[in-house]
Protein backbone atom coordinates (compact mmCIF):
# COMPACT_ATOMS: atom_id res chain seq x y z
CA UNK A 1 0.00 0.00 0.00
CA UNK A 2 1.27 3.45 -0.71
CA UNK A 3 1.07 6.36 1.67
CA UNK A 4 -2.26 7.59 0.37
CA UNK A 5 -3.97 4.20 0.62
CA UNK A 6 -2.64 3.65 4.12
CA UNK A 7 -3.89 7.02 5.23
CA UNK A 8 -7.27 6.27 3.68
CA UNK A 9 -7.46 2.91 5.49
CA UNK A 10 -6.63 4.57 8.82
CA UNK A 11 -9.20 7.31 8.26
CA UNK A 12 -11.89 4.80 7.20
CA UNK A 13 -11.18 2.67 10.27
CA UNK A 14 -11.30 5.72 12.52
CA UNK A 15 -14.53 7.04 11.05
CA UNK A 16 -16.13 3.59 11.32
CA UNK A 17 -15.14 3.33 14.97
CA UNK A 18 -16.43 6.82 15.74
CA UNK A 19 -19.73 6.02 13.98
CA UNK A 20 -20.16 2.97 16.20
CA UNK A 21 -19.45 5.11 19.26
CA UNK A 22 -21.97 7.77 18.20
CA UNK A 23 -24.65 5.13 17.65
CA UNK A 24 -23.92 3.64 21.06
CA UNK A 25 -24.14 7.04 22.73
CA UNK A 26 -27.47 7.85 21.04
CA UNK A 27 -28.90 4.47 21.91
CA UNK A 28 -27.74 4.73 25.51
CA UNK A 29 -29.06 8.28 25.93
CA UNK A 30 -32.49 7.22 24.71
CA UNK A 31 -32.59 4.27 27.10
CA UNK A 32 -30.70 4.89 30.27
CA UNK A 33 -31.04 8.43 31.55
CA UNK A 34 -33.18 8.92 34.63
CA UNK A 35 -35.33 11.98 35.14
CA UNK A 36 -35.48 13.96 38.34
CA UNK A 37 -38.85 14.24 40.07
CA UNK A 38 -40.14 15.87 43.21
CA UNK A 39 -43.22 14.41 44.94
CA UNK A 40 -45.63 17.06 43.58
CA UNK A 41 -44.49 16.37 39.97
CA UNK A 42 -45.81 12.84 40.24
CA UNK A 43 -49.42 14.06 40.51
CA UNK A 44 -49.15 15.89 37.14
CA UNK A 45 -47.15 13.35 35.22
CA UNK A 46 -47.28 9.90 36.74
CA UNK A 47 -44.26 7.65 36.29
CA UNK A 48 -44.86 4.18 34.92
CA UNK A 49 -44.20 1.10 36.98
CA UNK A 50 -40.57 0.01 36.74
CA UNK A 51 -39.20 3.25 35.24
CA UNK A 52 -36.05 4.29 36.99
CA UNK A 53 -36.19 7.84 38.34
CA UNK A 54 -34.44 10.11 40.79
CA UNK A 55 -36.75 11.32 43.51
CA UNK A 56 -35.75 14.30 45.62
CA UNK A 57 -37.17 16.45 48.38
CA UNK A 58 -37.04 16.88 52.12
CA UNK A 59 -37.21 13.98 54.53
CA UNK A 60 -40.45 14.64 56.43
CA UNK A 61 -40.04 15.19 60.18
CA UNK A 62 -40.94 12.12 62.20
CA UNK A 63 -41.43 9.93 59.16
CA UNK A 64 -38.49 7.55 59.50
CA UNK A 65 -39.60 4.07 60.48
CA UNK A 66 -37.42 1.01 60.67
CA UNK A 67 -38.85 -2.36 59.67
CA UNK A 68 -37.33 -5.84 59.91
CA UNK A 69 -34.31 -6.88 57.78
CA UNK A 70 -32.77 -3.41 57.98
CA UNK A 71 -35.57 -2.00 55.84
CA UNK A 72 -36.20 1.69 56.30
CA UNK A 73 -39.32 3.64 55.39
CA UNK A 74 -39.43 7.41 55.20
CA UNK A 75 -41.48 10.09 53.51
CA UNK A 76 -40.09 12.52 50.98
CA UNK A 77 -41.99 15.79 50.76
CA UNK A 78 -41.76 19.07 48.89
CA UNK A 79 -44.50 20.87 50.78
CA UNK A 80 -47.32 20.02 48.37
CA UNK A 81 -46.86 16.31 47.78
CA UNK A 82 -45.42 13.31 49.57
CA UNK A 83 -44.07 9.93 48.53
CA UNK A 84 -43.25 7.08 50.84
CA UNK A 85 -39.88 5.55 50.10
CA UNK A 86 -38.74 2.05 51.04
CA UNK A 87 -35.05 1.38 51.24
CA UNK A 88 -33.09 -1.66 52.33
CA UNK A 89 -29.61 -0.82 53.47
CA UNK A 90 -27.53 1.54 55.51
CA UNK A 91 -28.38 5.22 55.24
CA UNK A 92 -25.62 7.81 54.76
CA UNK A 93 -24.24 9.45 57.91
CA UNK A 94 -25.77 12.78 57.04
CA UNK A 95 -29.29 11.50 56.37
CA UNK A 96 -31.54 13.51 58.71
CA UNK A 97 -35.20 14.36 59.07
CA UNK A 98 -35.94 17.82 57.72
CA UNK A 99 -32.94 17.76 55.37
CA UNK A 100 -32.77 17.36 51.63
CA UNK A 101 -32.35 13.94 50.08
CA UNK A 102 -32.05 12.38 46.63
CA UNK A 103 -33.00 8.74 46.08
CA UNK A 104 -32.93 6.53 43.02
CA UNK A 105 -35.32 3.70 42.38
CA UNK A 106 -38.59 2.51 40.85
CA UNK A 107 -42.31 2.35 41.65
CA UNK A 108 -43.77 -1.13 42.03
CA UNK A 109 -47.27 -2.17 40.92
CA UNK A 110 -48.84 -0.95 44.19
CA UNK A 111 -47.50 2.57 43.90
CA UNK A 112 -44.78 2.12 46.52
CA UNK A 113 -41.38 3.59 45.71
CA UNK A 114 -38.44 1.23 46.19
CA UNK A 115 -35.14 3.09 46.38
CA UNK A 116 -31.94 1.21 45.69
CA UNK A 117 -29.69 4.22 46.33
CA UNK A 118 -29.89 7.06 48.83
CA UNK A 119 -27.36 9.77 48.11
CA UNK A 120 -25.68 12.09 50.58
CA UNK A 121 -25.88 14.62 47.83
CA UNK A 122 -25.59 18.05 49.24
CA UNK A 123 -23.64 21.24 49.59
CA UNK A 124 -22.64 23.02 52.77
CA UNK A 125 -26.32 23.81 53.47
CA UNK A 126 -27.05 20.05 53.53
CA UNK A 127 -29.29 20.54 50.52
CA UNK A 128 -28.92 18.80 47.13
CA UNK A 129 -28.78 21.31 44.29
CA UNK A 130 -31.84 20.06 42.36
CA UNK A 131 -33.89 20.02 45.55
CA UNK A 132 -32.65 23.45 46.62
CA UNK A 133 -33.46 25.00 43.23
CA UNK A 134 -37.01 23.69 43.27
CA UNK A 135 -37.75 24.43 46.91
CA UNK A 136 -36.61 28.00 46.34
CA UNK A 137 -38.82 28.30 43.25
CA UNK A 138 -41.82 27.03 45.20
CA UNK A 139 -40.98 29.25 48.17
CA UNK A 140 -40.82 26.33 50.61
CA UNK A 141 -37.24 26.96 51.66
CA UNK A 142 -35.11 30.08 51.39
CA UNK A 143 -31.68 28.62 51.90
CA UNK A 144 -29.27 29.73 54.52
CA UNK A 145 -29.38 33.52 54.76
CA UNK A 146 -26.71 35.02 52.53
CA UNK A 147 -23.57 35.81 54.42
CA UNK A 148 -22.83 39.49 54.64
CA UNK A 149 -19.57 40.48 53.08
CA UNK B 1 -0.47 41.68 59.76
CA UNK B 2 0.82 38.24 58.72
CA UNK B 3 -2.43 37.65 56.88
CA UNK B 4 -1.98 40.84 54.86
CA UNK B 5 1.50 39.57 54.00
CA UNK B 6 -0.19 36.58 52.32
CA UNK B 7 -2.39 38.81 50.19
CA UNK B 8 0.54 41.10 49.42
CA UNK B 9 2.61 38.12 48.24
CA UNK B 10 -0.29 37.08 46.03
CA UNK B 11 -0.57 40.50 44.39
CA UNK B 12 3.19 40.62 43.92
CA UNK B 13 2.99 37.13 42.39
CA UNK B 14 0.48 38.47 39.87
CA UNK B 15 2.92 41.17 38.78
CA UNK B 16 5.79 38.67 38.56
CA UNK B 17 3.62 36.24 36.58
CA UNK B 18 2.68 38.96 34.10
CA UNK B 19 6.35 39.90 33.66
CA UNK B 20 7.37 36.24 33.31
CA UNK B 21 4.75 35.87 30.60
CA UNK B 22 5.65 39.00 28.59
CA UNK B 23 9.42 39.46 28.85
CA UNK B 24 10.61 35.99 27.69
CA UNK B 25 8.09 36.03 24.83
CA UNK B 26 9.50 39.37 23.67
CA UNK B 27 12.99 37.95 24.20
CA UNK B 28 12.28 35.05 21.84
CA UNK B 29 10.95 37.46 19.23
CA UNK B 30 14.00 39.74 19.44
CA UNK B 31 16.37 36.78 19.90
CA UNK B 32 17.74 38.32 23.08
CA UNK B 33 19.24 35.81 25.57
CA UNK B 34 19.09 38.34 28.41
CA UNK B 35 15.33 38.75 28.09
CA UNK B 36 14.84 35.00 27.73
CA UNK B 37 16.65 34.22 31.00
CA UNK B 38 14.03 36.31 32.83
CA UNK B 39 11.80 33.25 32.37
CA UNK B 40 13.85 31.20 34.84
CA UNK B 41 14.28 33.78 37.60
CA UNK B 42 10.69 34.97 37.14
CA UNK B 43 9.30 31.44 37.43
CA UNK B 44 11.31 30.66 40.56
CA UNK B 45 10.27 33.98 42.18
CA UNK B 46 6.66 33.30 41.27
CA UNK B 47 6.76 29.93 42.98
CA UNK B 48 8.41 31.42 46.09
CA UNK B 49 5.73 34.12 46.36
CA UNK B 50 2.81 31.72 45.89
CA UNK B 51 4.37 29.29 48.39
CA UNK B 52 4.75 32.15 50.90
CA UNK B 53 1.11 33.12 50.40
CA UNK B 54 -0.03 29.51 50.77
CA UNK B 55 2.12 29.16 53.89
CA UNK B 56 0.41 32.20 55.42
CA UNK B 57 -3.00 30.64 54.69
CA UNK B 58 -1.91 27.36 56.31
CA UNK B 59 -0.66 29.26 59.35
CA UNK B 60 -4.00 31.08 59.73
CA UNK B 61 -5.77 27.73 59.71
CA UNK B 62 -3.36 26.04 62.10
CA UNK B 63 -3.54 28.84 64.72
CA UNK B 64 -7.33 29.19 64.14
CA UNK B 65 -7.21 32.87 63.30
CA UNK B 66 -10.97 33.46 63.01
CA UNK B 67 -10.49 37.04 61.88
CA UNK B 68 -9.88 35.47 58.47
CA UNK B 69 -13.26 34.69 56.89
CA UNK B 70 -11.96 31.56 55.19
CA UNK B 71 -10.76 30.11 58.52
CA UNK B 72 -13.92 31.15 60.36
CA UNK B 73 -16.14 29.48 57.77
CA UNK B 74 -14.23 26.25 57.47
CA UNK B 75 -12.43 25.55 60.71
CA UNK B 76 -12.93 25.09 64.43
CA UNK B 77 -10.47 25.57 67.27
CA UNK B 78 -11.13 22.08 68.66
CA UNK B 79 -10.50 20.27 65.38
CA UNK B 80 -7.57 17.82 65.28
CA UNK B 81 -4.46 19.34 63.74
CA UNK B 82 -4.59 17.16 60.62
CA UNK B 83 -8.09 18.43 59.74
CA UNK B 84 -7.11 22.03 60.44
CA UNK B 85 -4.33 21.46 57.92
CA UNK B 86 -6.31 19.60 55.27
CA UNK B 87 -9.23 22.00 55.79
CA UNK B 88 -7.05 24.61 54.07
CA UNK B 89 -8.11 23.13 50.72
CA UNK B 90 -11.49 21.79 51.88
CA UNK B 91 -13.15 24.96 50.56
CA UNK B 92 -13.27 26.89 47.32
CA UNK B 93 -10.63 29.57 48.00
CA UNK B 94 -8.11 27.20 49.53
CA UNK B 95 -8.65 24.66 46.80
CA UNK B 96 -7.83 27.25 44.13
CA UNK B 97 -4.73 28.27 46.11
CA UNK B 98 -3.60 24.64 46.09
CA UNK B 99 -4.23 24.53 42.32
CA UNK B 100 -2.08 27.63 41.85
CA UNK B 101 0.65 26.38 44.19
CA UNK B 102 0.97 23.14 42.23
CA UNK B 103 0.93 24.99 38.90
CA UNK B 104 3.81 27.24 39.99
CA UNK B 105 5.60 24.25 41.52
CA UNK B 106 5.55 22.51 38.14
CA UNK B 107 6.74 25.70 36.42
CA UNK B 108 9.61 25.93 38.91
CA UNK B 109 10.51 22.27 38.32
CA UNK B 110 10.58 22.89 34.57
CA UNK B 111 12.79 25.94 35.12
CA UNK B 112 15.16 23.94 37.32
CA UNK B 113 15.39 20.81 35.17
CA UNK B 114 15.47 22.23 31.67
CA UNK B 115 19.05 23.39 31.29
CA UNK B 116 19.58 21.15 28.27
CA UNK B 117 16.58 22.63 26.45
CA UNK B 118 17.09 25.10 23.60
CA UNK B 119 16.90 28.60 25.04
CA UNK B 120 13.90 29.76 23.02
CA UNK B 121 11.83 26.63 23.73
CA UNK B 122 12.53 26.96 27.44
CA UNK B 123 11.57 30.65 27.43
CA UNK B 124 8.35 29.96 25.52
CA UNK B 125 7.33 27.07 27.79
CA UNK B 126 7.87 29.09 30.96
CA UNK B 127 6.11 32.07 29.40
CA UNK B 128 3.00 29.99 28.68
CA UNK B 129 3.10 28.54 32.21
CA UNK B 130 3.26 32.10 33.56
CA UNK B 131 0.24 33.05 31.45
CA UNK B 132 -1.80 30.25 33.02
CA UNK B 133 -0.62 31.40 36.46
CA UNK B 134 -1.59 35.00 35.63
CA UNK B 135 -5.14 33.94 34.73
CA UNK B 136 -5.61 31.94 37.91
CA UNK B 137 -3.99 34.60 40.11
CA UNK B 138 -6.46 37.12 38.69
CA UNK B 139 -9.27 34.67 39.40
CA UNK B 140 -8.19 34.17 43.01
CA UNK B 141 -7.51 37.84 43.76
CA UNK B 142 -10.69 39.14 42.11
CA UNK B 143 -13.24 36.48 43.04
CA UNK B 144 -11.86 34.08 45.63
CA UNK B 145 -9.59 35.97 47.99
CA UNK B 146 -8.80 33.59 50.84
CA UNK B 147 -7.43 36.40 53.03
CA UNK B 148 -10.71 38.32 53.44
CA UNK B 149 -11.09 39.55 57.02
CA UNK B 150 -14.21 39.47 59.13
CA UNK B 151 -15.07 42.01 61.82
CA UNK B 152 -15.98 41.78 64.65
CA UNK B 153 -13.78 38.71 65.07
CA UNK B 154 -15.92 35.65 65.87
CA UNK B 155 -14.95 33.64 68.93
CA UNK B 156 -15.34 30.26 67.27
CA UNK B 157 -15.30 28.88 63.73
CA UNK B 158 -18.23 27.34 61.87
CA UNK B 159 -16.45 24.02 61.54
CA UNK B 160 -15.41 22.02 58.51
CA UNK B 161 -18.14 20.00 56.77
CA UNK B 162 -18.10 16.77 58.83
CA UNK B 163 -18.02 14.60 55.71
CA UNK B 164 -14.68 16.20 54.80
CA UNK B 165 -13.14 15.52 58.19
CA UNK B 166 -11.37 12.51 56.87
CA UNK B 167 -7.79 11.64 56.13
CA UNK B 168 -8.84 11.31 52.49
CA UNK B 169 -9.04 15.10 52.25
CA UNK B 170 -5.40 15.38 53.31
CA UNK B 171 -4.09 13.33 50.39
CA UNK B 172 -6.73 13.03 47.66
CA UNK B 173 -6.91 16.67 46.42
CA UNK B 174 -3.13 17.28 46.39
CA UNK B 175 -2.52 14.05 44.44
CA UNK B 176 -5.32 14.83 42.01
CA UNK B 177 -4.07 18.36 41.42
CA UNK B 178 -0.47 17.19 40.98
CA UNK B 179 -1.97 15.02 38.27
CA UNK B 180 -4.15 17.32 36.31
CA UNK B 181 -2.26 20.52 36.81
CA UNK B 182 0.88 18.58 35.88
CA UNK B 183 -0.48 18.24 32.36
CA UNK B 184 -0.12 22.02 32.06
CA UNK B 185 3.57 21.37 31.34
CA UNK B 186 2.67 19.24 28.29
CA UNK B 187 0.26 21.97 27.21
CA UNK B 188 2.95 24.66 27.49
CA UNK B 189 5.43 22.52 25.56
CA UNK B 190 2.83 22.02 22.82
CA UNK B 191 2.04 25.73 22.59
CA UNK B 192 5.76 26.56 22.60
CA UNK B 193 6.33 24.11 19.74
CA UNK B 194 3.48 25.66 17.78
CA UNK B 195 4.84 29.17 18.34
CA UNK B 196 8.29 28.21 17.09
CA UNK B 197 6.88 26.02 14.30
CA UNK B 198 9.60 23.44 14.93
CA UNK B 199 9.15 20.03 16.47
CA UNK B 200 11.17 16.83 16.45
CA UNK B 201 11.65 13.58 18.35
CA UNK B 202 13.61 15.40 21.08
CA UNK B 203 10.46 17.35 21.93
CA UNK B 204 8.71 14.08 22.81
CA UNK B 205 11.76 13.03 24.81
CA UNK B 206 11.40 16.17 26.97
CA UNK B 207 7.63 16.01 27.30
CA UNK B 208 7.21 12.32 28.08
CA UNK B 209 8.67 12.38 31.62
CA UNK B 210 6.32 15.25 32.56
CA UNK B 211 3.34 13.46 31.09
CA UNK B 212 4.34 10.30 32.94
CA UNK B 213 4.77 12.17 36.24
CA UNK B 214 1.38 13.88 35.91
CA UNK B 215 -0.24 10.62 34.86
CA UNK B 216 1.17 8.76 37.88
CA UNK B 217 -0.14 11.38 40.30
CA UNK B 218 -3.51 11.52 38.58
CA UNK B 219 -3.81 7.74 38.72
CA UNK B 220 -2.93 7.73 42.43
CA UNK B 221 -5.33 10.64 43.06
CA UNK B 222 -8.25 8.94 41.32
CA UNK B 223 -7.52 5.65 43.08
CA UNK B 224 -7.39 7.43 46.45
CA UNK B 225 -10.64 9.28 45.72
CA UNK B 226 -12.24 6.04 44.68
CA UNK B 227 -11.20 4.39 47.95
CA UNK B 228 -12.53 7.35 49.94
CA UNK B 229 -15.87 7.31 48.09
CA UNK B 230 -16.05 3.57 48.73
CA UNK B 231 -16.01 3.84 52.51
CA UNK B 232 -18.00 7.08 52.68
CA UNK B 233 -21.67 6.09 52.71
CA UNK B 234 -23.80 7.96 50.20
CA UNK B 235 -21.01 8.75 47.75
CA UNK B 236 -22.11 6.02 45.41
CA UNK B 237 -19.36 3.46 45.99
CA UNK B 238 -15.92 3.24 44.47
CA UNK B 239 -16.97 4.46 41.03
CA UNK B 240 -20.30 6.07 40.31
CA UNK B 241 -19.78 7.94 37.00
CA UNK B 242 -20.56 11.09 38.92
CA UNK B 243 -19.72 14.32 37.01
CA UNK B 244 -16.93 15.14 39.43
CA UNK B 245 -15.42 11.69 39.01
CA UNK B 246 -15.68 12.05 35.23
CA UNK B 247 -14.00 15.45 35.45
CA UNK B 248 -10.83 13.78 36.70
CA UNK B 249 -11.23 10.69 34.52
CA UNK B 250 -11.33 12.54 31.18
CA UNK B 251 -7.82 14.07 31.54
CA UNK B 252 -6.67 10.63 32.66
CA UNK B 253 -7.96 8.98 29.49
CA UNK B 254 -6.53 11.70 27.24
CA UNK B 255 -3.28 11.65 29.25
CA UNK B 256 -3.00 7.89 28.77
CA UNK B 257 -3.39 8.38 25.02
CA UNK B 258 -0.78 11.16 25.15
CA UNK B 259 1.76 8.90 26.90
CA UNK B 260 1.42 6.39 24.09
CA UNK B 261 1.50 8.79 21.17
CA UNK B 262 4.52 10.62 22.65
CA UNK B 263 6.27 7.25 22.66
CA UNK B 264 5.64 6.81 18.94
CA UNK B 265 6.91 10.31 18.32
CA UNK B 266 10.05 9.80 20.39
CA UNK B 267 10.98 6.48 18.77
CA UNK B 268 9.75 6.98 15.23
CA UNK B 269 9.12 10.70 14.67
CA UNK B 270 5.57 9.91 13.63
CA UNK B 271 2.25 11.27 15.00
CA UNK B 272 3.81 14.66 15.74
CA UNK B 273 0.79 16.83 15.05
CA UNK B 274 -1.49 14.40 16.82
CA UNK B 275 0.73 14.40 19.93
CA UNK B 276 0.70 18.19 20.04
CA UNK B 277 -3.09 18.19 19.75
CA UNK B 278 -3.42 15.59 22.52
CA UNK B 279 -1.21 17.67 24.82
CA UNK B 280 -3.55 20.61 24.30
CA UNK B 281 -6.68 18.50 24.73
CA UNK B 282 -5.48 16.81 27.90
CA UNK B 283 -4.89 20.07 29.73
CA UNK B 284 -8.08 21.54 28.25
CA UNK B 285 -9.96 18.66 29.87
CA UNK B 286 -8.18 19.47 33.15
CA UNK B 287 -9.40 23.05 32.85
CA UNK B 288 -12.88 21.81 31.97
CA UNK B 289 -12.77 19.62 35.07
CA UNK B 290 -11.78 22.60 37.20
CA UNK B 291 -14.69 24.54 35.73
CA UNK B 292 -17.23 21.75 36.28
CA UNK B 293 -16.14 21.15 39.87
CA UNK B 294 -15.64 24.76 40.92
CA UNK B 295 -18.64 26.39 39.26
CA UNK B 296 -21.26 23.98 40.55
CA UNK B 297 -23.09 23.84 37.20
CA UNK B 298 -23.32 20.09 37.51
CA UNK B 299 -24.82 18.31 40.47
CA UNK B 300 -22.54 15.87 42.14
CA UNK B 301 -22.84 13.58 45.12
CA UNK B 302 -19.54 14.80 46.47
CA UNK B 303 -19.40 17.68 48.89
CA UNK B 304 -18.10 20.86 47.31
CA UNK B 305 -18.48 24.46 48.24
CA UNK B 306 -19.57 26.13 45.04
CA UNK B 307 -20.57 29.56 43.88
CA UNK B 308 -22.09 29.93 40.39
CA UNK B 309 -20.95 33.55 39.93
CA UNK B 310 -17.34 32.40 39.90
CA UNK B 311 -18.23 29.92 37.18
CA UNK B 312 -18.35 32.68 34.57
CA UNK B 313 -14.77 33.69 35.34
CA UNK B 314 -13.42 30.14 35.04
CA UNK B 315 -15.51 29.63 31.91
CA UNK B 316 -13.80 32.69 30.41
CA UNK B 317 -10.37 31.32 31.34
CA UNK B 318 -11.38 27.97 29.85
CA UNK B 319 -12.63 29.55 26.62
CA UNK B 320 -9.53 31.72 26.22
CA UNK B 321 -7.03 28.92 26.78
CA UNK B 322 -8.84 26.17 24.87
CA UNK B 323 -9.95 28.50 22.06
CA UNK B 324 -6.60 30.25 21.88
CA UNK B 325 -4.51 27.09 21.82
CA UNK B 326 -6.76 25.36 19.29
CA UNK B 327 -6.71 28.44 17.05
CA UNK B 328 -2.92 28.48 17.30
CA UNK B 329 -2.95 24.77 16.45
CA UNK B 330 -5.13 25.29 13.39
CA UNK B 331 -2.86 28.11 12.22
CA UNK B 332 0.57 26.62 12.93
CA UNK B 333 0.18 22.83 12.82
CA UNK B 334 0.43 22.66 9.00
CA UNK B 335 3.98 24.03 9.38
CA UNK B 336 5.07 20.94 11.29
CA UNK B 337 6.41 18.34 8.89
CA UNK B 338 4.68 14.97 8.73
CA UNK B 339 6.64 12.11 10.24
CA UNK B 340 7.77 8.60 9.37
CA UNK B 341 5.84 5.87 7.60
CA UNK B 342 4.68 2.64 9.17
CA UNK B 343 2.50 -0.27 8.19
CA UNK B 344 -0.93 -0.62 9.86
CA UNK B 345 0.10 -3.84 11.60
CA UNK B 346 3.07 -2.68 13.62
CA UNK B 347 3.81 -1.25 17.07
CA UNK B 348 2.93 2.21 15.76
CA UNK B 349 -0.27 0.92 14.19
CA UNK B 350 -1.29 -0.67 17.49
CA UNK B 351 -0.57 2.57 19.34
CA UNK B 352 -2.70 4.50 16.85
CA UNK B 353 -5.49 1.99 17.56
CA UNK B 354 -4.99 2.56 21.29
CA UNK B 355 -5.18 6.33 20.78
CA UNK B 356 -8.31 6.06 18.65
CA UNK B 357 -10.14 4.03 21.29
CA UNK B 358 -9.00 6.18 24.21
CA UNK B 359 -9.97 9.47 22.57
CA UNK B 360 -13.35 8.18 21.38
CA UNK B 361 -13.97 6.82 24.88
CA UNK B 362 -13.05 10.25 26.30
CA UNK B 363 -15.62 11.70 23.89
CA UNK B 364 -18.38 9.43 25.21
CA UNK B 365 -17.55 10.31 28.83
CA UNK B 366 -17.59 13.99 27.86
CA UNK B 367 -20.99 13.58 26.18
CA UNK B 368 -22.47 11.78 29.17
CA UNK B 369 -21.10 14.40 31.54
CA UNK B 370 -22.27 17.47 29.64
CA UNK B 371 -25.57 16.12 28.26
CA UNK B 372 -27.61 16.83 31.44
CA UNK B 373 -26.24 20.39 31.45
CA UNK B 374 -27.14 20.98 27.79
CA UNK B 375 -30.60 19.43 28.19
CA UNK B 376 -31.37 21.47 31.30
CA UNK B 377 -30.33 24.67 29.54
CA UNK B 378 -32.44 23.88 26.47
CA UNK B 379 -35.57 22.28 27.94
CA UNK B 380 -35.36 22.73 31.72
CA UNK B 381 -35.63 18.95 32.27
CA UNK B 382 -33.41 17.69 35.03
CA UNK B 383 -31.96 14.31 34.26
CA UNK B 384 -29.07 12.26 35.46
CA UNK B 385 -26.86 10.20 33.24
CA UNK B 386 -25.61 7.39 35.41
CA UNK B 387 -23.82 4.06 35.32
CA UNK B 388 -26.20 2.39 32.79
CA UNK B 389 -25.23 4.95 30.12
CA UNK B 390 -21.50 4.60 30.71
CA UNK B 391 -21.64 0.80 30.90
CA UNK B 392 -23.42 0.75 27.57
CA UNK B 393 -21.01 3.12 25.81
CA UNK B 394 -17.66 3.32 27.57
CA UNK B 395 -17.84 -0.30 28.68
CA UNK B 396 -18.48 -1.55 25.15
CA UNK B 397 -15.73 0.63 23.63
CA UNK B 398 -13.17 -0.73 26.07
CA UNK B 399 -13.67 -4.33 24.88
CA UNK B 400 -11.52 -4.02 21.71
CA UNK B 401 -8.86 -2.21 23.74
CA UNK B 402 -8.70 -4.97 26.32
CA UNK B 403 -8.54 -7.58 23.55
CA UNK B 404 -5.68 -5.74 21.84
CA UNK B 405 -3.64 -4.90 24.94
CA UNK B 406 -1.90 -8.30 25.29
CA UNK B 407 -0.72 -8.28 21.66
CA UNK B 408 0.34 -4.64 21.18
CA UNK B 409 3.71 -4.90 22.96
CA UNK B 410 4.60 -8.05 20.96
CA UNK B 411 4.51 -6.19 17.65
CA UNK B 412 7.74 -4.76 16.34
CA UNK B 413 8.27 -1.17 15.28
CA UNK B 414 7.67 -0.12 11.70
CA UNK B 415 6.31 -3.46 10.45
CA UNK B 416 5.10 -6.45 12.41
CA UNK B 417 5.10 -9.87 10.82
Amino acid sequence: MNRKQKRLAVIAGGVGFIAVAVLLVMFALSRSVSYFYMPSDLADKPVGEGTRIRLGGLVEEGSIRRAENSNVLFTVTDGSGTVEVRYAGILPDLFREGQGVVTEGRFDGNGAFHADTVLAKHDENYMPKEVADRLKEDGVWEGRPARDC
Amino acid sequence: MTVELGLFALVLALAVAAITFVVPAVGVRRNSPQLMTVAVSGTLTLFALVALSFGVLIRSHLVSDFSVRNVWENSHSMMPLVYKFSGVWGNHEGSMMLWLLILTLFSALVAAFSRNLPNDLRANVLSVQALIATAFLLFIILTSNPFMRVFPVPGEGQDLNPILQDFGLAIHPPLLYLGYVGFSVCFSFAVAALISGRIDAAWALWVRPWALLAWLFLTAGIAMGSYWAYYELGWGGWWFWDPVENASFMPWLAGTALLHSALVMEKREALKIWTVLLSILTFSLSLLGTFLVRSGVLTSVHAFATDPTRGIFILTILALFVGGSLALFAWRAPLLRAGGLFSPISREGALVFNNLILTVATGTVLTGTLYPLVLETLTGDKISVGPPFFNMTFGVLMIPLLLAVPFGPMLSWKRGT
